[in-house]
């Protein structure tokens, strides 16, 4: 296992705002988490290479390659972050320093963990800007920051963070201010980049079209639980938990050509209520009155089910479960 | 004779020199009334731009606007407030577009004030808050107090207290909750039926533009590359721009 | 004049902090200095401010052409040197507290104006300023009850921070025999008549110094608590969502 979570809390004063038991991340796989506003995802994915706010407390653990990164001090991080762990965030123009050169924020980011004579340190930033696919790789080494579009933005920011050969890429909200056609090409990147050098891949957004196209496992956060976890086309087309379920029909795509015509006006499928702020999360299952299929077993914390890699934590799932003896339990 | 209409528009931000691209170039739109209009293109495409345009908060420099048949330099000139009343806007950052040092009875309450110059009674404040699915008990409050999707119904409110013909909707739903954007384009959509009114939405999102309106307008770099029915435009148009807008959205959008 | 009682050291008894070159009180004459200083100051400022705030609000809500026009207009009066006009103010109508007074004002206007200019401008930028044009608020009333409320904390800031300014040009002004006239008392007139007696009485020209340096210092950091207290309020760009 490339990564490893488990029992993993982060709080902040009162507030629990990740609570994910189980989640696992084999080499150069690629994991989706999906959740809206308040769902813990991004501190997960900040708290993994110690970046989480330092009012927060990190309990639990995060076994990355075999080695535990909870209780890591920021010196030890530092050699993590780079080498081990590159990451890309949502707004390329405000990570990229506007007064540097582009050449020489890659080439910082490599000099940082590996000396290299100069010539050669120019080489591999050449080197990384066509493998990120920004063509005239060499006359952008001069030019700044504000000179190039967004999708180039970001493909610099995932050059800088590929460049010291990283075995786990985090993604936080890549895509998210950039248009759709440049998207498109984003996420085809990142899906070569990690095939071609066996990276795995954390991508964390709300877009669940995006996390569609882009992962082979999905988790699914509602209020800083993981709720749901397993193989992608399983979670979306199959999912067990009630909020994938209601999330999923809450967010329809563009229907096919023949049934556009149909769709339009018609009312879209919503879940009751709204994602209550971090002192209003109901005992519990978090996801108390918002779901339509609750039950009063549901004032109990729901156990996690665990079905051949595919697991949930919902006392009254969507769909029925099989237990290894193969009898379909429908009560459960 | 369209609600909406305009003829060879160009606009450009004023104070550039004067060789500076236009930022609206040469457009042509009808928009019926009563009909809901998608209006979709990239960023910097000019829709936000467009919609000012349309609703009379700017003024082009070049070519004709007419709103229900009159000029809009005309209406500007010798009846604003009549073209405020018929055309107000829903902003897509409902936070932002609230002063955060009102409460949300007197923020509602603004169009009345502005526009008919007279303070609305209770009952038609109730009223507004029942249309949108909102209880007085909000109405003392500030909106840092309130959840994003209660403040864009309290946007959508503001904007319909003066009985407007159209209703411009720009990214209504990209800065909400997954969860809570159906709940607030449904009720656009029932707003819609009900009272008759015009719907003109930006969007980034085609699935969502897809949903809610029947014309679509495609624009791209300032100009309008396709306008007409949603549908026919979505599955076969032959603009080369158009099926490459598509087809990366329907790659990003889920399909389940 | 009571000649006996001429150039008393401090702690003489009646007499805190001694008498001047006539026999008069330090301590009353401070007093006095204090009164016409600030009447002087609290007037010009807070006249500088609203008129200078006004004209800011005006340059921020108009179109470009007439805003590069009046801000460079502006930035010519600001660059007009304080001091040389009240010279020119107290020769053509003659010195005293209305001389410095009109002088103030003048240099302050400019300062005033500018400072405002870009924090109204940024919250004419903002969404809900937008949206009340939207539904029909005319220019004036958005500046008056949407940009004013919220440039409101930075104008009393402004006040603060100018107020202490005025103090000082007001004890200069003085100094230089264009400010108050005798027997009006100012604290920049005892220094000047402090000056030729450094040697027998030393402290004459403590006293009011120190009164000078105690005001300017204590309203400049009052400005600086107020602003730190009043700042995380105002016109916040970070997104909420």
């Amino acid at each position: 296992m490339m990564l490893e979570i488990r029992d993993l809390k982060v709080t902040i004063g009162p507030f629990t705002i990740v609570d994910i038991e189980r989640l696992t991340l084999p080499p150069a796989r690629r994991l989706g988490i999906v959740g809206e506003s308040g769902s813990g995802k991004t501190m997960t994915a900040m708290s993994i290479i110690g970046l989480q706010p330092n009012e927060a407390v990190v309990t639990g653990s995060i076994r990355f390659n075999g080695r535990e990164l909870v209780g890591l001090t920021d010196r030890d991080f530092s050699e993590v972050r780079g080498p081990e762990i590159g990451v890309i965030f949502q707004d390329p123009a405000k990570a990229l320093n506007p007064m540097m050169q582009i050449g020489r924020q890659v080439s910082e980011a490599i000099h940082l963990h590996m000396d290299l004579p100069k010539r050669q340190l120019r080489e591999r930033v050449v080197d990384l800007l066509t493998q990120v696919h920004l063509r005239d790789a060499k006359s952008l080494l001069r030019r700044y920051p504000h000179q190039l579009s967004g999708g180039q933005q970001q493909r610099v920011l995932i050059a800088i963070a590929i460049a010291c050969d990283p075995k786990l890429l985090i993604a936080d909200e890549p895509t998210t201010s950039l248009d759709v056609t440049v998207q498109n090409g984003i996420l085809n990147l990142i899906r070569e980049l990690s095939a071609s050098r066996n990276m795995s891949l954390l991508f964390v957004t709300h877009d669940l079209g995006v996390i569609q196209s882009i992962s082979e496992m999905i988790a699914v956060v509602y209020g800083g639980q993981m709720v749901e976890f397993g193989p992608a086309d399983q979670v979306i087309n199959k999912p067990f938990h009630q909020y994938t379920h209601a999330l999923i029909s809450a967010n329809p795509g563009i229907a096919e050509d023949e049934h556009l015509s149909e769709v339009v006006n018609q009312a879209l499928n919503t879940i009751r209520g709204s994602v209550p702020s971090l002192d209003k999360f109901p005992s519990g299952c978090r996801f108390r009155g918002r779901c339509v299929a609750e039950t009063e077993k549901c004032a109990q914390s729901p156990e996690t089910v665990e079905l051949d890699s595919h697991l949930f934590r919902c006392w009254n799932p969507i769909r029925a479960v099989t237990d290894t003896r193969g009898v379909t339990d429908v009560t459960r | 004779m369209s609600l909406v209409e305009a003829r060879g528009l160009h606009f450009r931000y004023p104070g550039r020199r004067r060789k500076q691209p236009w930022t609206l170039q040469d457009l042509n739109l009808d928009i019926e009334r009563g009909s809901s209009v998608g209006v979709v293109g990239e960023s910097g495409s000019g829709k936000s731009t467009l919609v000012r345009i349309l609703c009379g908060l700017m003024v082009h420099q070049r070519g004709e606007v007419r709103f229900d048949g009159r000029y809009m330099k005309d209406w500007l000139h010798s009846d604003p407030r009549q073209i405020r009343r018929q055309n107000q806007i829903v902003f897509q950052s409902p936070r932002r577009s609230l002063d955060p040092r009102m409460t949300i009875r007197r923020s509602l309450g603004e169009p009345v004030r502005a526009i008919e110059r007279r303070i609305p009674s209770d009952e038609e404040i109730a009223g507004w808050l029942e249309r949108v699915g909102l209880k007085d008990e909000i109405l003392p409050r500030y909106p840092h107090q309130l959840s994003g999707g209660q403040l864009q119904r309290v946007g959508v409110a503001r904007a319909l207290s003066v009985n407007p013909d159209v209703l411009y909707a720009d990214e209504p739903t990209s800065a909400l909750d997954v969860s809570v954007q159906a709940q607030v384009l449904n009720l656009l959509m029932d707003i819609r039926a009900q009272l008759g009114l015009t719907l003109v939405m930006i969007s980034h999102d085609l699935a969502v533009i897809s949903r809610t309106c029947e014309q679509i307008i495609v624009m791209k770099d300032g100009r309008i590359i396709e306008a007409g029915p949603m549908t026919e435009i979505l599955s076969c148009s032959s603009d080369p721009y158009t099926t490459s807008l598509v087809q990366s959205a329907r790659m990003v959008s889920l399909k389940a | 004049m009571i000649v006996a009682e001429r150039l008393l050291p401090p702690g003489t008894s009646g007499y805190l902090l001694g008498t001047d070159k006539f026999g008069r009180d330090v301590v009353s004459q401070l007093m006095a200095g204090a009164r016409n200083s600030f009447y002087v100051s609290l007037l010009a400022t807070t006249v500088a401010v609203i008129i200078g705030t006004v004209f800011g609000l005006l340059i921020a809500g108009s179109g470009i052409w007439s805003r590069n026009i009046f801000t460079r207009l502006i930035d010519m009066w600001g660059s007009l040197p304080g001091i040389l006009i009240a010279l020119v103010l107290a020769t053509s109508t003659g010195p005293g507290n209305q001389a410095a007074i009109i002088s103030i004002i003048f240099w302050f206007i400019p300062i005033a104006a500018r400072t405002v200019i870009g924090p109204a401008r940024q919250i004419l930028a903002l969404d809900y300023v937008e949206a009340a044009f939207a539904y029909g608020r005319g220019k004036w009333y958005v500046l008056t009850r949407h940009v004013l409320p919220n440039i409101g904390p930075l104008v009393i800031v402004l006040v603060t921070i100018l107020f202490a300014s005025a103090i000082l040009i007001e004890a200069a002004l003085a100094f230089l025999g264009v400010g108050a006239q005798p027997p009006t008392a100012s604290w920049g007139r005892l220094l000047q008549e402090s000056q030729p007696l450094l040697e027998r009485a030393p402290t004459l020209m403590f006293f009011p110094g120190v009164a000078i340096v105690l005001t300017v210092l204590g309203f400049n950091l009052l400005g600086d608590g107020l602003r730190i207290i009043l700042d995380p309020q105002q016109s916040s760009t970070s997104e909420i969502l």
